[in-house]
């Protein structure tokens, strides 16, 4: 389909590249050019370039507030993405197996129940006084068992629809070479589910990371707090002080930026996979 | 068949997942009724029947909380729905830069509200670079976010640049997936690229369009942590939506109250994407088969 | 609750001069223990808290974890009470005292303090405040704040302006800075709490005309607009946006914006706690110079005072399993060694409420009028008297600052939203 091009239409084509300039990275440019300015500079919000450096005072500040807090809640962030998306690729990837494989009136009702949790929002109380119930409450564990709640839903549709694609005779040829139903889901099941697997971590740490709902509700001012709930805070305390709160924006984007630049690629195909089922 | 199943799939591998999911979604879901009739301090609930309903309908901000979240959701889905196709139609039409501005409009999904919401306060400041750069059309300086007739609007496009990503992407997914021949054979009739549009793309990219009118719709309806980021729920009610609402009375300690704000957003959410959703379903299965 | 203000106040102005040695045998006798402790104080006044902490943990070698509890006074608030509902309260928090500490429910929640004998260095009016039925649940956390009217002295005096005895007196002064180009006051409602001081500060007048006005409010005897003087500081938020008194853009003004303007002498007045004075000093010593301090005035020239915010309490939880060490670490901080520590990071702006203390430090001039003022007259914030506060408080009053609501109409939202608050808090009579 080799077309000659109009004029006009390169001429829209430079214009929409052109767009990107004020819609985008003037957004981002004023942003990282203010977290160098200092106080007084950056409250005249100007795109201009700092007139003192001050990038190193402002990020060494950001990172050294309240004792390393960024830190401690960067951790927090980390350890709570990584332990929810790991527990529910497995207990997602094994439901949507027995789901999609078994038909009865107990799998049928599941699905039903799934099917609605990607639409209703959570309760946030009731599942609060839940968590205490369990004492479970203000604790990381607590949390990592919400996110899995909250994301499970979607995961296993989006397993259960992959394995749709995976023919029933490759689990009966392992079954009948002595293979153990554990087996078959560990060794045979799971590593054919790489690509919605990849997907799965992918898109759902980002939705993990910047979660903000969750650990304001669950958190309840308590050690473990998120990276997101740390740049609220610090929103409330440095109101209008844009250097410093920029370079906190900056900082905590950071993990998300460096993802999106190695992971391009996967990070936009998972997104696209992901939001199919929603 | 049926026993070889319960050998081959034995039912306790579901089981995990399941556990997770019915104690810490399924059964808050379904004891919020209850406790959306109480008053309520964790501890005990004292058995009120309606009068939280009742309550909650008469306060001033809930009223304003009510309408707003409406406009909200249903401007930024619309929106989203609306320029996503086209943006995705646009980069999908072969243009050389399709690459980079798909990386361009992506991006911001992977920020957090929050700090979407830090960088637009700079930028939408009654002396922030939006109103510097208007200044040099003469035009005086707006209050974007503390003038009630724009605060909603200011709130909606922040949205709208963040979430725009999501979208695209689907439908340029969904645009890959229509097959050539379809656009050669209009080619050969001669049609022209708004007709190819039209006859062509539209039709086949409805089950995108629900996608991403469905997933809009229930964002927008649930969420409020960026808005809140923003402006706080201000100047007045303007910008108050439910979750806002359910947010404030939480922290305020009216467990009861802001149990059944939350189940009338339950019903809000059901009555409007439950018959939307089955639509997705029934149309729109092999989105990426 | 009169003889117990008059004890706080009597100590606010007195700073005795013996300080008390943190004994040599007690070092390192906690290496390896960790204790958590939970507080809202953010910026300078964190860092003080932690220099006490720091202190402290050089001396007995135990690890002080700090959790924030969370920025806005309300939600830190509401973080404690859903904590303490689920039995999950950390070693050691902070309260705000009097209706908001008993809302926690002390007795099955906070560990009775009395007995020991380190609580004699604590301001026996404190002390009151933080007991019930003999038992005493906190020692002060910080220092007081008197909240009133904040004056730029320079444009005073070159206008030649004298301090207002009433209400209409400031109105005039209002009107004679408009007229020279200046805004008259500077309305801070960028964040919740800003909103709310030129209301809360009424309070003294409120209580002036009725001293049983927020028990009987509590029980819902009284309604908030029969009480005429807590209907006039509904009025006075309004007249000054009637009158075109205040600055153009008042919800976008933050605690920064409006420290700029005041560097600029771009306005005459802000009505604040004395917390303004640490803001307007950490960036311009020189500015925070030119800061006087006025109470709000009334109606009556003879009848003016300020209304006064205590120190929050540290509290200690029942369930603590390191008791021993917050005991200890109690003792600490009543001493003279965790002032210092203190003030070395903050300049104080009010009492500590502790006895045999010194300050260290240089106070202001500013400061030292406005405690001059509490001394004389003043009353304790209506929250250490009555629990009822709707979540729509500070929104309710942005817009009769801004006059989307006439005070009629404000009063009749209050009126309703603190109902529903109330109701929700099962209150008897409501």
């Amino acid at each position: 389909m080799v077309k000659k091009r109009g004029l006009f239409s390169k001429i829209f084509e430079i214009f929409m590249v052109l767009l990107t300039l004020p819609v985008y990275w003037v957004v981002y440019y004023f942003v990282i050019n203010t977290s160098f300015k200092t106080q007084a500079d950056a409250s005249r919000l100007s795109l201009k370039l700092p007139e003192v450096w001050n990038g190193v005072e402002n990020y060494k500040y950001v990172l050294t507030y309240n004792h390393n807090m960024l830190f401690k809640t960067l951790g927090n962030s980390l350890l709570l993405s990584f332990c929810s998306i790991f527990i529910l690729v497995f207990v997602s990837s094994a439901t949507a197996l027995i789901l999609q494989r078994r038909k009865n009136r107990i799998c049928a009702m599941s699905n039903k129940l799934i099917l609605a949790g990607l639409i209703v929002p959570a309760s946030v109380i009731p599942t609060y006084w839940v968590l205490n119930r369990l004492g479970l409450a203000n604790t990381m564990p607590g949390l990592i068992l919400v996110e899995v709640a909250t994301l499970f839903p979607f995961a296993t549709m989006m397993f259960k629809d992959y394995l749709m694609t995976i023919p029933r005779e490759i689990d009966e040829a392992a079954l009948i070479d002595g293979c153990s139903p554990v087996q078959l889901y560990f060794h045979i099941i799971f590593p054919l589910l790489k690509p919605i697997t990849v997907a799965v971590i992918i898109l759902r740490s980002v939705v993990v990371y910047n979660d903000f709902q969750n650990p304001q509700y669950y958190m309840s001012g308590s050690r473990s707090q998120t990276v997101q709930i740390f740049i609220y805070m610090f929103k409330e305390a440095f109101v209008a002080d844009y250097g410093h709160l920029f370079a906190a924006v900056i900082l905590v984007s950071l993990p998300m930026i460096i993802l999106f630049i190695v992971l391009n690629k996967k990070v936009m195909e998972g997104m696209v996979i992901g939001s199919v089922k929603g | 068949m049926r026993r070889l199943d319960k050998r081959f799939y034995p039912g306790w591998l579901a089981v995990p997942g399941l556990a997770i999911y019915i104690i810490i979604f399924a059964i808050p879901t379904f004891v919020s009724f209850y406790f959306s009739m109480t008053t309520w301090n964790l501890r005990t609930a004292t058995f009120t029947g309606l009068k939280n309903f009742n309550t909650f309908f008469s306060m001033t901000s809930t009223r304003s909380a009510l309408i707003n979240t409406i406009i909200y959701a249903f401007s930024t889905c619309s929106l989203k729905v609306v320029i996503g196709l086209l943006l995705a139609s646009y980069i999908c039409s072969g243009i050389r830069s399709g690459e980079y501005l798909k990386c361009m409009i992506f991006f911001p999904t992977l920020l957090g509200s929050v700090t979407v919401a830090v960088a637009f306060d700079g930028i939408l400041n009654p002396n922030g670079i939006l109103n510097q750069f208007l200044a040099k059309f003469g035009i005086d300086a707006v209050r974007w976010l503390t003038n009630s007739k724009y605060a909603m609007f200011s709130c909606i496009v922040v949205d709208v640049w963040k979430g725009l990503g999501t979208a695209t992407l689907i439908y340029i997914a969904g645009l890959s997936s229509i097959s050539k021949t379809y656009y050669e054979a209009a080619a050969i009739d001669g049609a022209s690229p708004v007709q190819n549009f039209f006859k062509i793309t539209l039709p086949l990219i409805v089950p995108s369009i629900n996608t991403v009118l469905t997933l809009s719709l229930i964002g927008g309806l649930r969420t409020y942590e960026q808005i809140y980021a923003l402006t706080g729920g201000g100047p007045g009610y303007s910008t108050e939506v439910l979750g806002s609402i359910i947010y404030k009375l939480f922290s305020r300690g009216s467990y009861g109250l802001a149990t059944a704000g939350y189940v009338i957003m339950f019903v809000i959410v059901s009555c409007i994407v439950f018959p939307l959703n089955s639509f997705v379903n029934k149309k729109g299965e092999d989105i990426n088969g | 609750m009169k003889k117990v203000l008059a004890m706080v106040l009597a100590f606010c102005l007195i700073f005795a001069l013996c300080a008390v040695n943190a004994s040599a045998e007690d070092a390192k006798k906690y290496e390896g223990r960790r204790i958590t402790v939970a507080h809202r104080y953010t910026g300078a006044n964190a860092d003080a808290v932690r220099a006490e902490f720091d202190k402290f943990e050089e001396l007995t070698g135990c690890k002080i974890d700090v959790e924030v509890l969370a920025a806005d006074a309300d939600e830190a608030e509401s973080v404690l009470l859903i904590r303490a509902a689920t039995g999950n309260l950390p070693d050691v928090f902070s309260t705000n005292v009097g209706a908001k500490l008993w809302e926690l429910d002390p007795e099955s929640n906070m560990y009775d303090l009395s007995g020991n004998d380190w609580l004699e260095n604590v301001n026996d009016g404190y002390l009151q405040i933080t007991s019930r039925n003999g038992a005493t649940y906190g020692i002060p956390a910080a220092d007081s704040t008197v909240a009133g009217v904040f004056y730029n002295k320079a444009i005073f005096e070159q206008l030649n302006l004298e301090i207002p005895k009433t209400w209409d007196e400031l109105l005039a002064i209002c009107e004679i800075l408009k007229n020279n180009g200046i805004t008259p006051v500077e309305q801070i409602f960028g964040l919740a709490n800003g909103r709310q001081f030129q209301f809360l500060m009424q309070y003294y007048y409120v209580q002036a005309e009725d001293p049983e006005f927020a028990a009987k409010y509590s029980r819902n005897e009284v309604a908030l607009h029969e009480n005429a003087a807590y209907v006039r500081g509904v009025e006075k938020v309004y007249d000054l946006w009637e009158k075109g008194y205040i600055n153009e853009d008042p919800l976008s003004t933050s605690v920064e914006v409006a420290v700029n303007d005041f560097m600029e002498n771009k306005y005459g007045m802000v009505f604040r706690n004395t917390s303004w004075y640490t803001a307007v000093n950490q960036i311009s010593p020189e500015a925070a110079a030119n800061l006087g301090f006025f109470p709000m005035p009334d109606i009556d020239p003879d009848n003016i005072g300020v209304t006064l915010w205590m120190p929050h309490a540290w509290v200690a939880s029942q369930n603590s399993k390191n008791i021993d060490v917050v005991l200890d670490l109690f003792k600490f901080l009543t001493t003279q060694e965790a002032i210092d520590a203190y003030t070395s990071v903050l300049t104080p702006t009010g009492a500590f409420l502790l006895k045999d203390v010194t300050v260290n430090c240089e106070l202001s001039d500013v400061i030292r009028e406005a405690q001059a003022c509490a001394a004389a007259s003043s009353a304790p914030a209506m929250e250490y008297s009555c629990n009822i506060k709707g979540s729509n408080m500070a929104t309710i009053l942005s817009m009769v600052g801004t006059g989307e609501y006439t005070p009629e109409q404000g009063i009749e939202e209050i009126e309703m939203d603190n109902a529903i608050d109330a109701q929700q808090k099962g209150l008897e009579g409501w």
